[in-house]
């Protein structure tokens, strides 16, 4: 009877979650009632579903993500990660530090402008035709990162075929395929609603494509498959992992981030002026020739969604377990005991709008904080991100601690350059010498689970 | 389950030269485990500790040589109709009958030159009852402490091979567990269980473990009711009228279906729906057939894996329906006889307050006899390897209800250390192997105890940890001190308690040990390990990452 009831209502859980994390300003809401009431908020449902926390303030957030050996990923994203072992599911150990390195090793110095270049070539073909009616906005930037798997990581989707995703073989079947496996990463585990089932079939017919495509791979390119299969001196196990879980992360969370800020951006008028006017300035300069400048006024669009995305993260929680019996927050009002094996949830959503630590959270700022991840930033001057002060800054977008995301400045780069292009291609006036245009909504963001599957955009 | 022997004879010859004689043996034995050699009570294979001490005479009474043992349990012989403790002592016989021989010919009633059947028979009609036996590891015999401790060898010299520890925590542990030899991989996957008591510990999980103790015999009645029920609705009249549930019964079961299964319809409508709305979009058809059929297959499944459950609720809320008078009167009756119970354990300490409690203040307390020589003897075997012995001998003050209330106090810890089982020891002391308080002739207490760690220590928890329950005791007895209304004080005025219990120890003369060098704590990790590794690999590794933490933080190695 219990194991029916648990059925039943793992699927309402399910229900439930998936309504809550597609209502960024009803989470928002509840995650402040629990920063002020319960900051470290423990389960009543522990003999149900496990003990667990919820962490709502910036600095208990900062602190479970800064100690990765006591609050661990791994185990978290053991199952759901079905290519297999991949850096965000291995505990800071040997191996993880080994993978990482080779990761981190294999990217190469001029990344940022490689792949502003392969957006702007990508985004090209998508806005030849004039934007008249409504433009599926979610569409434009998987198909982008589909582009970028292909002329960045060096995975050519061409020979892609499947049996279990409705697509046109090649590009569509790996966009498909990509999605599909980021639905189960952004799930509950185990993932419910046929989930789990279709994520597994899908990493079945991904893996082998990624195997067979890394098996013949020219070892001299400049892409990425041949910067680690150099890497990790041909260890072909670790370059498919390692390729399959870049990508899969990669290309599925761009997009929902992606469509989540320019949701979020329609909502607020100065700074979607901000962010069209910028990116005029774009476009102007860099036909002019002035290419820094022109990189400036990017870097700027940049901020903004970073910003707009502080009102709708991509995990708007973030799960992690905890591994030994532990303390946290310390000598303040709020110490707690986490008992070993409890699920800790912290929520960037919450900590992003906790007002001890973001200067006026409600507001809509251009010139926040961005700390990005040093230890694979090879730019001096932090080119998407602020000058590092050492502190986590205002974001807790890209995690923190030993898994704070690597790919955080790409991530931003690739969603600078994808709004410039499409902001102009939007604004552009539809009749020679005709009035600039404004972009609107004309449909709300929709979900495939828990990716993004549209948002229709117009102008007028 | 190990069980407990006290044989306690009266000596008629002389006492002092049977004890000069039991401290040669003692110091025999003791040398035997310096130097790794066998003893001739190793034979006796379920023996675990075994001690023989003399009594000195007091007044009127004679001395008593003692012998104590703990041994593993064992069902009782059909055959010859003999008690487990009957067939120990046979089993004693069989492996050293000299020894025994040449020490029982000085006490009473002991025939002359007695066969060895006659040495059995004569043990057997000297045993005593300990009102108080505790055991530290129940459920581990001889032979498990032993298999225990190889194969933590074993696996702890694997952990400690691993160069250094990668991958994840599962993958170590399942490299250790086939790293193991296939004999020992065996036994851990044939680890017995442990006694019910110490699986499910009802002071740590109260919920869990009475719920376990509640669902079957709750399953059972439910399902019997409901068969009566069923086989009312299609035949009635067909049963005794006795057994026979009324219509009322009957329709009100019914009632009690259709809402369930209306409550299930409405879940399953409502589950549906959600499914409805979030089916994964842009499969192939053939995918989408499977994702129906693989949770349709979960649905029913689950669904007929829940009926023997519902059966048993639906019988249940019948036999409410049915006997609610009865179940009204008889939860009456027993809160009327708690009450009254209550009420008796209220006037039985009202009268202990008036006839002991106000006469403590009076007591005779802190009344040592320092005797050098023999503190140097009783001291002299302790601290030897990982345990020690302690005999202590206390005279019980005067009056029937001091008697009473020690018996009381002894029977209640007896049985209470085994329903609230605490795997800390009792008292929380972590430290006792075995430990008996009995009650012998002339109004002695003799409390024996076979611990790890030292004197110091061991009776420095009693007074902390254990102050009420150690003070429950031993309040009954002279020159304790003093207490206050049975559970306060007494041995929480730490040192004079030491004194007295060190006042009152008896010499240890002759102490066989099965395992000189485990401690509790040892074995206990020992089975810890062979428990979690069976447990671990009866799941094929998957179980939460924390507790693999827990067993291998258990090598003090690096963990992932």
């Amino acid at each position: 009877m219990l194991a029916w009831l648990k059925m039943i209502g793992w699927v309402y859980f399910a229900g439930i979650f998936f309504f809550s994390m597609r209502r960024p300003r009803f989470l928002r809401v509840g995650m402040g009632f629990f920063r002020r009431r319960w900051p470290i908020f423990r389960s009543p449902f522990a003999s149900f579903a496990g003990a667990t926390y919820l962490i709502t303030r910036a600095d208990d957030t900062q602190e479970v993500l800064r100690r990765a050996h006591d609050f661990l990923l791994g185990p978290v994203n053991e199952k759901k990660i079905l290519t297999g072992d991949f850096i965000i599911a291995l505990d800071p150990e040997r191996r993880y530090l080994t993978e990482k390195t080779n990761a981190a090793r294999a990217l190469p110095p001029e990344r940022i402008r490689d792949l502003e270049r392969f957006v702007d070539d990508a985004a090209r073909p998508l806005l030849a035709e004039p934007i008249d009616g409504s433009f599926n906005v979610t569409l434009y930037v998987e198909r982008i990162t589909v582009a970028i798997v292909r002329d960045f990581w060096g995975l050519d989707p061409d020979g892609a075929r499947s049996n279990v995703v409705e697509a046109q073989p090649g590009f569509e079947t790996m966009r498909l395929w990509l999605r599909k496996l980021a639905i189960v990463l952004a799930s509950m585990e185990p993932a419910p609603l046929g989930i789990r089932e279709v994520g597994l079939q899908c990493s079945e017919e991904f893996l082998s494509y990624v195997r067979a495509e890394c098996a013949v791979h020219p070892q001299n390119n400049q892409d990425m498959i041949a910067h680690i299969l150099r890497e990790s001196r041909g260890n072909m196990d670790e370059t498919v992992r390692s390729i399959a879980g870049l990508t899969m992360t990669g290309a599925a969370v761009v997009t929902k981030a992606f469509s989540q800020a320019f949701d979020q951006l329609l909502n607020f008028p100065d700074a979607l002026d901000a962010a069209i006017t910028a990116s005029m300035q774009e476009a102007q300069l860099r036909a002019a020739g002035r290419i820094g400048e022109a990189r400036q006024r990017r870097m700027f669009v940049g901020r903004i969604l970073v910003e707009a995305l502080r009102f709708n993260p991509v995990f708007p929680v973030i799960p992690r377990y905890c591994v030994r019996s532990t303390t946290l927050a310390r000598g303040t009002d709020r110490e707690t005991e986490i008992p070993a094996g409890s699920n800790v949830i912290v929520s960037p959503l919450g900590a992003m709008f906790d007002p001890n630590a973001v200067i006026e959270p409600e507001r809509f700022g251009f010139a926040r904080n961005i700390q990005l991840n040093s230890r694979t930033s090879t730019m001096p001057d932090w080119d998407y991100g602020s000058r590092s002060d050492g502190t986590p800054g205002d974001y807790v977008i890209f995690g923190g601690g030993e898994h704070w995301c690597m790919g955080d400045q790409m991530a931003i780069c690739e969603m600078a350059s994808m709004a410039v292009a499409l902001l102009n291609r939007l604004c552009e006036p539809t009749v020679p010498r005709g009035a600039r245009r404004r972009p609107y909504r004309v449909d709300q963001l929709r979900y495939d689970n828990s990716a993004a599957e549209s948002l229709l955009v117009g102008a007028r | 389950m190990q069980r407990d022997l006290t044989l306690v004879t009266q000596i008629t010859g002389d006492w002092q030269r049977l004890r000069t004689r039991l401290r040669q043996l003692g110091d025999e034995i003791q040398a035997g485990w310096e130097n790794n050699a066998p003893s001739a009570l190793d034979a006796a294979g379920r023996l675990h500790f075994l001690s023989l001490f003399i009594i000195e005479p007091q007044g009127s009474c004679r001395a008593l040589l003692v012998l104590e043992a703990s041994f593993d349990g064992r069902c009782p012989n059909p055959l010859t109709d003999e008690s487990d403790q009957d067939q120990f002592i046979n089993e004693l016989v069989l492996a050293n009958a000299p020894l025994l021989h040449e020490l029982y010919a000085s006490c009473a009633n002991y025939p002359p030159d007695a066969s060895d059947k006659q040495l059995r028979e004569y043990l057997k009609t000297w045993k005593h009852r300990s009102q108080l036996f505790y055991v530290g590891c129940p459920g581990l015999t001889t032979t498990r402490i032993n298999e225990d401790a190889q194969i933590a060898a074993e696996v702890e010299a694997a952990v400690l091979n691993l160069s250094p520890p990668i991958g994840r925590r599962a993958e170590i542990v399942r490299e250790v567990f086939q790293s193991l030899s296939r004999p020992s991989r065996e036994l851990v996957v044939n680890t017995p269980d442990r006694p019910f008591w110490v699986r499910h510990p009802l002071l740590e999980q109260p919920f869990q473990t009475l719920s376990w103790y509640a669902k079957w015999p709750l399953a059972l009645v439910g399902w019997t009711v409901l068969l009566l029920i069923l086989v009312e609705a299609y035949s009635p009249g067909w049963q005794p009228e006795r057994i026979a549930p009324p219509q009322a019964v009957v329709a009100a079961t019914y009632c009690w279906f259709v809402f369930f299964l209306l409550a299930a319809g409405v879940l399953t409508l409502f589950w549906l729906m959600i499914w409805w709305g979030e089916f994964p979009q842009y499969l192939t058809r053939r995918m989408t057939y499977y994702v129906i059929g693989a949770k349709l297959e979960e649905y029913v499944c689950t669904s007929i894996r829940a009926l023997p459950s519902f059966a048993a609720i639906l019988g249940l809320l019948g036999l409410a329906h049915w006997q609610w008078a009865r179940l009204w009167h008889l939860f009456m009756w027993g809160v009327a006889l708690l009450l009254v119970g209550s009420l008796i354990a209220l006037i039985v300490w009202y009268v202990r307050l008036l006839r002991i409690g106000l006469q403590e203040p009076s007591d005779r307390v802190f009344d040592l006899r320092w005797d050098t020589a023999r503190l140097a003897a009783v001291r002299e075997r302790e601290d030897r390897w990982a345990q020690t012995h302690l005999i202590s001998v206390t005279n019980i003050r005067r009056g029937v209800l001091r008697w009473v209330t020690l018996r009381c106090v002894l029977l209640s810890i007896h049985w209470l250390a085994r329903i609230f089982y605490n795997p800390l020891g009792l008292f929380s002391t972590q430290s006792i192997h075995f430990a008996r308080w009995t009650i012998i002739g002339g109004g002695r207490l003799v409390f024996i105890s076979n611990y790890g760690g030292s004197f110091g220590g061991y009776l420095g928890i009693f007074a902390t940890l254990g102050a009420a329950g150690v003070s429950a005791i031993w309040t009954n007895t002279e020159g304790f001190p003093r207490g206050f209304l049975l559970l306060g004080d007494g041995a929480r005025d730490e040192q004079p308690f030491k004194a007295r219990a060190r006042d009152s120890q008896v010499e240890s003369l002759f102490w066989y040990r099965r395992y000189p060098r485990l401690s509790v704590a040892t074995i206990e990790r020992n089975a810890a390990i062979r428990m979690e590794l069976a447990r671990f690999s009866s799941k094929g590794f998957q179980v939460p990452e924390a507790e693999f933490d827990v067993f291998l933080r258990r090598f003090a190695t690096p963990t992932p």
